[in-house]
């Protein structure tokens, strides 16, 4: 995977491996049902003001 | 087992920091089903045929479990790692419903408190804390923000939780719409099965995080981070204090108590959410113009606003600094608990409005704390600090259904309350913040007597952060 911006790793400066994959499923993990929760929630919220 | 060691889990050079936000809140979300035990209350009270009271206990057994191992637990938190102890609360937590659902099983009571109050409230306390002083290393330019981002994993796992465990249990008991109507409870036999699958999906969840949570190379700072522009201010120390130390500060007892004031505040509304909603809008003919399914609305509302504000307030107090926040926290909800008592009940909108932001303030509180600590005692064993800060919520946990309770027994009985009944309560609350503020605004950075020596930090330090 193609390097991105450089940060200090210790004593040297390494680029950071993105690890897009790995990056893309632990969000996708916790996103997920985290938004399933929030949109469930929110329905039942919509009856408040109606 | 060598590779849950601190330095097994030693992140490599170029390691990607933000693989440690999903590791945690992997971890969070999890044990954040610890406020959504109201789905199956009902359902084990009618499978045990016992008082709300005894179902109740679980909960408090949990919640006192989680402070005093968070308390007992956080130097061998800090000690062992982020992986060593995120293990043994997946562990904990898993055997925890295991153990539960063998009591649901068996009709034995006391199996479940062992179960998911003692040895799942252990999990509690550990799980809570393992990822917070982690995140902190990884990201010292904006620790708020972090800390934020997990402990917004507490609250949103309920948010979870509580639809999830219902379709489980209609699948469960085969529930049928046309048949089962809205009274609808679920047999004891499918909250058992309910137990048995959470225990076995949270553990494996839980072990994501243990495989992903990483710990920074000794010296790792983000790429152009000043760390002299973080440090300008007096409130945030260059030095390192111990867990015993701390706990001599005067500023750590004013932290204390100005979290334990502002969660007992906070309490006083998530616990009586719906039936005060449906109080203050009691018409004089003594019906409501809120009915339960609204009400339940509400404190979805609610727990929606505890979890962003969890996230939003504690990434504000990166910019604004973490007494200040405080200082909002309690100061500006102690004035929208003032209008809420006064002109609450004239407005649906200004009421739910000021209740979400005061539920807000709650969360930002618990989200900020890991952060001030930091702050005022440095990273050396803040996790250790952290964990004896959430005895002042247990204190709260306690504090806060008793006062509110006792109150409002005193006004009259549930259903037939109006919003003038909630003055001496809410009122009651005002004065709790306005007292957390007075303690807040007394915090002071810690004095140098209390600071490690240079020497003991070189050799205490363990490998990795």
């Amino acid at each position: 995977m193609r390097a991105q911006q450089p940060e200090s790793g210790g004593t040297t400066d390494v680029p950071v491996n993105p690890a897009v994959g790995r990056l893309v499923f632990g969000w996708l993990l916790v996103g997920a049902p985290l938004a399933y929760g929030v949109i469930t929630t929110l329905s039942r919220v919509g009856q408040l003001f109606q | 087992m060598n590779w849950l060691d601190r330095s097994r889990s030693l992140a490599p050079p170029g390691f990607n920091r933000w693989l440690i936000p999903p590791a945690a809140l992997a971890v969070h979300l999890c044990i954040g089903q610890a406020y959504a035990t109201s789905v199956y209350k009902s359902a084990l009270i009618g499978h045990f045929e016992v008082s709300q009271t005894a179902i109740g206990v679980i909960f408090s057994i949990a919640i006192v479990m989680l402070g005093l191992s968070a308390a007992f637990m956080g130097t061998w938190v800090e000690r062992s790692g982020p992986r060593k102890s995120m293990f043994v609360a997946a562990t904990f937590w898993g055997a925890g419903f295991l153990v539960g659902a063998a009591g649901i099983f068996t009709g034995q009571l006391w199996l479940l408190y062992l179960g998911y109050g003692f040895i799942g409230g252990i999990g509690l306390g550990i799980g809570y804390i393992s990822p917070v002083s982690t995140l902190m290393k990884w990201f010292p330019d904006r620790p708020g923000m972090a800390t934020g981002m997990a402990i917004m994993g507490f609250g949103g796992g309920a948010l979870i939780a509580s639809p999830m465990s219902t379709a489980l249990l209609k699948a469960f008991d085969g529930f049928d719409p046309l048949t089962d109507g809205a009274d609808w409870i679920a047999s004891g036999a499918s909250v058992g099965k309910l137990f048995l699958t959470l225990g076995v999906v949270y553990f494996l969840v839980m072990m994501y995080g243990v495989a992903n949570i990483r710990v920074p190379a000794p010296g790792w700072k983000p790429r152009g981070w000043d760390e002299t522009k973080t440090r300008s201010s007096a409130m945030v120390t260059t030095a390192h204090v111990s867990a015993a130390n701390a706990i001599k500060t005067r500023s750590f007892w004013l932290l204390w108590a100005a979290l334990f004031l502002n969660v007992t505040a906070g309490i006083g509304i998530l616990e009586q959410a719906s039936p005060m909603i449906q109080d203050f809008f009691r018409g004089a003919d003594g019906n409501s113009a809120v009915n339960a399914a609204v009400a339940a609305g509400f404190v979805g509302m609610l727990s929606i606003g505890n979890m962003a504000g969890r996230f939003v307030w504690s990434s504000t107090s990166d910019v604004i600094g973490r007494k200040r926040i405080y200082m909002v926290y309690l100061g500006i909800g102690a004035l929208f608990y003032v209008v809420l008592a006064f002109l609450g009940g004239g407005s649906m909108l200004l009421f739910v409005a000021m209740a979400v932001v005061i539920i807000s303030f709650y969360g930002g509180s618990f989200a900020t704390a890991p952060a001030y600590l930091k702050d005022l005692f440095g990273t050396f064993q803040v996790g250790a600090i952290h964990g004896r800060l959430l005895t002042a919520w247990s204190a709260a946990g306690i504090a806060g259904p008793l006062i509110v309770n006792g109150l409002l027994d005193a006004q009259g009985k549930p259903g037939t309350m109006v919003a003038g009944n909630y003055l001496p309560v809410l009122l009651t609350m005002v004065v709790l913040l306005v007292i957390g503020f007075v303690a807040t605004t007394m915090i002071r950075p810690v004095d140098a007597r209390f600071h490690e020596p240079e020497e003991e930090l070189a050799s205490a330090t363990p490998k990795g952060h």
